[in-house]
């Protein structure tokens, strides 16, 4: 998520670290949110489960790279909750969210997955 | 009980819960009491929508104009008075009732036009902003039809409960069973435009 994507599929990276390109600035890493990606329900553990998420990424984004990465179908849902009890609307903001629910320097999110229909 | 399912004494637990949030958040949520001694849990929402551009509807900046309007409603009566042509004024109402047979909250709602016209589920669903459209196509979770309302006899959209029971034992655990309508409500309202501030998250009731 910290940068064109590539990281999603590189699974030997299994730590949160700031992928620094020659395009990004250094005050960049200030503005990006450390999240730590926990499942819930029967949804599938994340190999990488520490990202550097930008604070302006609305949350919906990080579900839909959710889904990606678990390779999920177009008839599953991924929502994701702040606190074990609250999901944000999918526009909200990364770090709006950090802002109300980080604690120690990181958000914790919870995803889960609905089954498919049938 | 299922799993995901709650008990009708868990169920009003939660909205009590849920509706003291309310009182320090927003207060927009209230408990009606219909003649039969029968109660529900109720919001309305005004939304002030653009028809030029009708798809990307109900989004913040509206949000943040119909909030606007419910402060100052000196202002708001003046605008409509004005007679502006280029928006309309679209009134949601939320209703929150259990379901014994699947053991779950359902979310019943309704829209209307300022003439009082209630609008058709074709309407509804273009004024969901496209980042639910893709859920409500593709997604089997969402799944909007009109029925009776159970207490006022009248038709409402609901969405169907037949799902909430699968979602909510796929969601979080909960600390306090208590949470359990700001977890579901959270999840399953943007779907037809009922945001919860994130203040709700934090659950204090202090």
């Amino acid at each position: 998520m910290s940068d064109d994507g590539n990281e999603s599929r590189d699974s030997k990276n299994t730590e949160t670290e700031e992928k620094s390109t020659p395009a990004s600035p250094s005050h960049v890493a200030e503005t990006k949110i450390d999240v730590l990606l926990k499942p819930a329900g029967d949804a599938p553990i994340m190999k990488k489960k520490k990202w550097a998420v930008d604070r302006n990424k609305r949350i919906g984004w990080v579900g839909e790279f959710i889904k990606k990465y678990l390779k999920l179908t177009a008839q599953d849902s991924v929502f994701l909750y702040v606190n074990q009890s609250f999901a944000p609307t999918p526009d909200t903001e990364i770090g709006s969210i950090f802002d109300c629910f980080g604690s120690d320097g990181k958000l914790v999110l919870h995803y889960c997955k609905t089954q498919a229909w049938g | 009980m299922a799993a995901g399912s709650i008990s009708e004494d868990e169920y009003w637990d939660s909205i009590i819960f849920f509706l003291t949030l309310s009182s320090k958040i927003d207060s927009k949520w209230t408990i009606v009491d219909t003649k039969d001694g029968r109660r529900f849990a109720k919001k309305t929402e005004v939304f002030i929508l653009s028809t030029e551009n009708k798809e990307s509807t109900m989004n913040d900046d509206v949000i943040r104009n119909t909030e606007l309007m419910e402060e100052q409603e000196e202002d708001t009566a003046a605008f409509q008075v004005r007679g502006n042509s280029d928006v309309e004024v679209v009134t949601y109402e939320y209703h929150i009732l259990y379901s014994p047979s699947y053991g779950v909250p359902v979310l019943y709602f309704n829209a209307h036009t300022q003439g009082g016209k209630l609008l058709a589920l074709e309407e509804v669903w273009k004024r969901v902003p496209d980042v639910y459209k893709e859920r409500l196509s593709e997604e089997r979770w969402t799944f909007i039809t009109q029925q009776e309302h159970p207490l006022l006899g009248r038709p409402f959209y609901y969405l169907h409960p037949c799902h909430t029971a699968d979602l909510m034992k796929n969601s979080p655990v909960l600390t306090d069973k208590r949470h359990y309508i700001v977890s579901w409500l959270s999840a399953v309202g943007p779907v037809v435009g009922l945001k919860l501030p994130l203040e709700y998250g934090k659950l204090c009731v202090s």
